[in-house]
């Protein structure tokens, strides 16, 4: 069997000004050029001798002076598909003429920032987190006894994170919302992230457990954790550096934009979430799964510093607002 | 003796806020110093206190705080003295679950250890554990030191440490009669404790 059939085969070659809906022309045809040439069998006295055989036979096809088989022409046409699709998505409008995004932000705008601290109460801090219509629940315990002694540290605190999603937290209803590969990598970045934040030094031979859970997702969920997980620590009175903040930026439709949303987040351009000590200039978090000239990269970076920084003043007010409160029912 | 002075601002501090210099304050509880920069910050959310050192102190900088509302549970100190109920009693020593620490209740489970050798002053190597203590009696203990990994060491090696509070077999709560036992008031019967010495 042949190794694979060249996408040129069944498209032709791709002029570049051709529209998104040209480019299926050539794929029907050929396509049908498939059925036209379907081949007999290779070796006929071979399929005679087994049905098995003919099976196998029936399924092959001869394009272009080649055979291939049935699966294969399945994968490349989905392929091809797929494609075709990232394409029409890339050509999508993200932002308006009038400089106007999908939900009606400005490209630099960030979405409403809503924090509510003290949720839990069994937890010793806790803190709901919300931007725009992400959610995100927070609780930290500790620091307290390491429960796994094997894991105990003698010159720091150990910090155990858990991130999971509520299955009614996306559109289509999940059916195992926890312990999967995605999950699994948020709690391990949130973890880094407060690790590099906490005083862990101060608390040795000591755990403390951060759990967090998204109850609404609508794209930018590990920059909602990280900013829960931060409140609840500072809720908890754990000592920190300084607050962690993130906050997360893109590119598309040569615009850099701040905090996206689900949609703009599933475009699949470049997604630059960052995590940062605002007070310290310091940087404890940088993730982005695309490619990005480098120039562009720094502009992105600094506005999604710049969202980060926005939301650590909002976590400020917040903290103080919550101390002033209980001082006044503790009649300070 | 002169006291030191305490100076409580109305300001508020979050994680992360500048407190000073290193060359002017010292970091204190809810403060660190960032060698990188020589800065005091805050580590806690919670009011300023500025404490100036005593006079003759070497050191002349004021020690910055911040104080937190975060009410953390009581943990045993050596020196501490805690009541403790009795878990389990062996040949050799007996173990407890300390409840509270001084006045306060501690919010998370503490083990501790009542060796032979701790029990009482006198004749340490007479003692017989199951006639000083019993499982579910109170007891008021010395923190030791801080023990092995499992529990701390406690010693009711004192006239006002031992026993506070027991059940008779009859399931009364007994009085103590003297150093040694406390009887039943339903029964009359007695049974052997290390009795604490309670008021004066």
């Amino acid at each position: 069997m042949p190794n694979a059939i060249k996408k040129k085969d069944i498209f032709g070659e791709k002029p570049a000004d051709k529209p998104a809906s040209a480019w299926f022309f050539p794929f029907f045809t050929s396509l049908a050029k498939c059925r036209a040439t379907r081949a007999a069998p290779l070796d006929e006295r071979q399929s005679k001798r087994s049905g098995q055989l003919l099976i196998s036979g029936l399924n092959s096809w001869r394009v272009n002076h080649q055979d291939i088989s049935l699966p294969l022409v399945v994968k490349t046409v989905t392929e091809a598909v797929f494609l075709r699709i990232l394409v029409l998505l890339q050509e999508m409008e993200y932002v308006s003429p009038e400089g106007l995004r999908i939900d009606g932000r400005r490209p630099m705008e960030m979405r409403k920032l809503q924090a509510e601290i003290g949720v839990v109460a069994k937890a010793d801090g806790s803190a709901v987190f919300e931007m725009g219509n992400t959610k995100v629940i927070a609780a930290v315990y500790g620091p307290r006894e390491v429960q796994n002694r094997s894991q105990q540290l003698n010159d720091q605190a150990l910090v155990r994170c858990e991130y999971s999603m509520a299955n009614f937290s996306t559109g289509d209803r999940m059916r195992k919302p926890k312990g999967d590969r995605r999950s699994t990598e948020i709690s391990l970045v949130i973890r880094q992230t407060m690790e590099a934040c906490i005083l862990t030094q101060l608390m040795p031979r000591s755990q403390i457990d951060i759990y967090v859970q998204v109850l609404q997702a609508d794209g930018g969920t590990r920059s909602a954790c990280i900013n829960a997980a931060t409140l609840a620590l500072a809720d908890a009175g754990i000592p920190m550096r300084d607050f962690v903040t993130s906050c997360s930026a893109g590119y598309l439709n040569s615009t850099p934009l701040l905090d996206l949303n689900y949609v703009e987040d599933s475009a699949g351009g470049p997604d630059v979430t960052i995590g940062i000590l605002p007070k310290l200039d310091k940087v404890t978090l940088l993730q982005m799964d695309a490619k990005l000239p480098l120039d562009i990269f720094e502009n992105v970076m600094q506005l999604a510093a710049e969202g980060c920084k926005a939301i650590a003043e909002y976590i400020r007010e917040v903290l103080s607002e919550n101390t002033k409160q209980l001082e006044f029912r503790r009649g300070v | 003796m002169q006291e030191t002075v305490v100076q409580e601002s109305e300001e508020l501090a979050t994680p992360g806020d500048v407190l000073g210099r290193a060359a002017e304050v010292k970091p204190g509880r809810g403060a660190y110093l960032a060698p990188h920069s020589n800065l005091v910050y805050a580590s806690l959310t919670g009011r300023v206190r500025t404490v100036s050192p005593p006079p003759d102190a070497p050191d002349q900088r004021p020690t910055v705080e911040v104080i937190g509302h975060k009410a953390h549970g009581a943990v045993p100190e050596p020196g501490s003295v805690v009541i403790a109920r009795v878990t389990k009693v062996l040949n050799r020593m007996a173990s407890a679950d300390i409840l509270c620490v001084g006045p306060k209740s501690v919010r998370e489970k503490f083990t501790g250890i009542i060796r032979q050798q701790d029990v009482r002053a006198t004749e340490i190597d007479k003692v017989d554990m199951h006639l000083s203590f019993r499982p579910g009696d109170i007891v008021r203990a010395l923190v030791l030191s801080l023990g092995d990994a499992r529990a701390y060491y406690l010693s009711t090696a004192k006239n006002e440490l031992g026993v506070l509070s027991a059940e008779s077999a009859a399931g009364a709560t007994m009085v103590p009669v003297s150093w040694t036992e406390m009887q039943c008031p339903l029964t009359g019967q007695t049974e052997k404790r290390k009795v604490a010495k309670v008021g004066s």
